[in-house]
């Protein structure tokens, strides 16, 4: 060991002004954090609200399909458009559709009087089951999945499709659990803006790690799993795309004006962060930078 | 949640422990007083934010090495985002030499290559191997003897007659 190194470096010391400082920054922030903590209902405001909402949209999706399972298909269809449409001569014994032109540009486009009954869609008549789709009698004699609304069903302004089913996701306690399960060590970053916390950890489907950081107005996701790609969740279309070099591989920076709202880059694990308020890419790029 | 209660006294304990090993290192990186002091005080106030949970004191110390030489580099990165100008305007890397005395060795390790400094501090004064070092700055363990031999030859060239580093 070189003594003279040693020497010189010993010389460097905090300094009782420097402890002080510390200790009155961190009493304050200890203060701040036990404070928030004091204020339950807004957190479980939250989760109250976040639960009606998927109750509400469990509870319409579930109506929607069973009203789609109960609609025959021809009461809905909107006739008028197959009204405008030209007509088509159908010969039955070679199955050859041909159009047939209107004889004069200024003459109405009527049913040709070659077209068999059952094509003729504006004298059908509801109570004559013979539809170009389906009888009515068999769509009633089918069990219930056949009875389905054909491609050509146009949905309504009062039908709401079905929603998929909320990603499965466990609450995890510890850093020390999540590696337990997933089998491998989490890295995470080192490196947060002022004033955020981690406040929740998940993982999801087995193997994607959610732990989330908050303040008073923002949340950062930071998402990581073994895996290749963007696991963000966040699809949305930004105005900026930035790349830049995080510990030797390539991270991609998206956002908008001068915030951005989602980092993703793949260095051994796929990784994600991204912002409900947006951050200066300074910042992104210094969260992504202490990962691990 | 990860972690345990943390409280003034808790972060006072771990200033007197590791607070002069965390300036030591800022200053060795950043060489200059103030970024040092203000990398002492993040990493402080970090432990406040994550919580972290310490398996035992090597883990300890081990995590706030890391924790600093992430934020050394944070503060660097931060600079050179921050100041994106020509290269002739470009200033040389501030030196506030407030620590030093009159040590020829202590200018001769500053004068290193930043990515010199870091590993010949956790070696020659921390007393970690090079193993050690790899696991503590993300880097293969060839590297770091490779960037000890290299330091050694350059302090040696600059020192001459002072050179002790075995």
């Amino acid at each position: 060991m070189s003594e003279n190194y040693k020497k010189q470096l010993n010389n460097i010391v905090v300094s009782d002004q420097l402890k002080q400082r510390i200790l009155a920054a961190a009493e304050e922030k200890i203060e701040k954090k036990a404070s928030k903590s004091k204020i339950p209902y807004k957190y479980c405001f939250r989760i109250a609200a976040g639960a009606a909402a998927c109750a509400a949209i469990v509870f319409v999706s579930a109506i929607t399909v069973n009203f789609g399972n109960n609609t025959a298909d021809n009461g809905n269809r909107p006739q008028n458009i197959f009204a405008q449409m030209p007509k088509t001569e159908i010969n039955e014994e070679s199955d050859e559709k041909t159009a047939t032109p209107p004889e004069n540009k200024n003459q109405t486009l009527n049913t040709p009087d070659t077209l068999p009954e059952k094509y003729n869609i504006e004298n059908r008549d509801s109570s004559n089951s013979d539809s170009i789709v389906r009888k009515s009698e068999e769509v009633e004699a089918l069990p219930a999945d056949e009875s389905a609304p054909s491609d050509t069903h146009v949905p309504s302004d009062n039908e709401i499709p079905a929603v998929l089913a909320p990603a499965p996701a466990v609450n995890i306690a510890s850093i020390e659990e999540i590696e337990s399960k997933v089998g491998y060590k989490i890295n995470l970053p080192q490196y947060l803006p002022d004033g955020y916390a981690a406040k929740d950890a998940s993982l999801m489907f087995g193997s994607l790690v959610q732990i989330v950081y908050s303040d008073e107005n923002d949340e950062i996701i930071y998402r990581t799993e073994k895996t290749q790609g963007n696991i963000s969740g966040d699809y949305n279309v930004y105005d900026k795309t930035e790349t830049a070099e995080i510990n030797g591989v390539q991270a991609t920076f998206c956002g908008n004006d001068d915030k951005y709202y989602l980092a993703y880059w793949n260095c051994g694990e796929a990784y994600s962060l991204s912002s409900r308020e947006g951050l200066a890419i300074d910042e992104f790029i210094a969260i992504a930078e202490s990962v691990e | 949640m990860i972690g345990l209660n943390v409280t003034k006294e808790y972060i006072g304990g771990l200033l007197d422990k590791y607070g002069d090993m965390i300036l030591r290192i800022s200053y060795t990186y950043l060489k200059n007083r103030d970024d040092a002091e203000d990398v002492v005080q993040e990493v402080m106030l970090s432990v406040v934010d994550k919580f972290p949970d310490f398996k035992d004191d090597s883990h300890e110390k081990a995590w706030f090495i890391k924790a600093t030489i992430n934020r050394c580099k944070n503060k660097l990165n931060l600079f050179w985002n921050k100041n994106k100008v020509s290269a002739d305007s470009v200033p040389e890397e501030p030196y506030n030499d407030c620590y030093s005395s009159d040590s020829a060795v202590a200018d001769a390790v500053a004068s290193l290559p930043k990515k010199y400094r870091v590993p010949v501090y956790l070696h020659y004064y921390e007393g970690y191997s090079t193993d050690e070092i790899a696991e503590l700055t993300d880097a293969a363990a060839a590297t770091v003897r490779s960037q000890l031999r290299r330091a050694r030859e350059m302090l040696k060239n600059t020192l001459k007659e002072d050179y002790d580093f075995e």
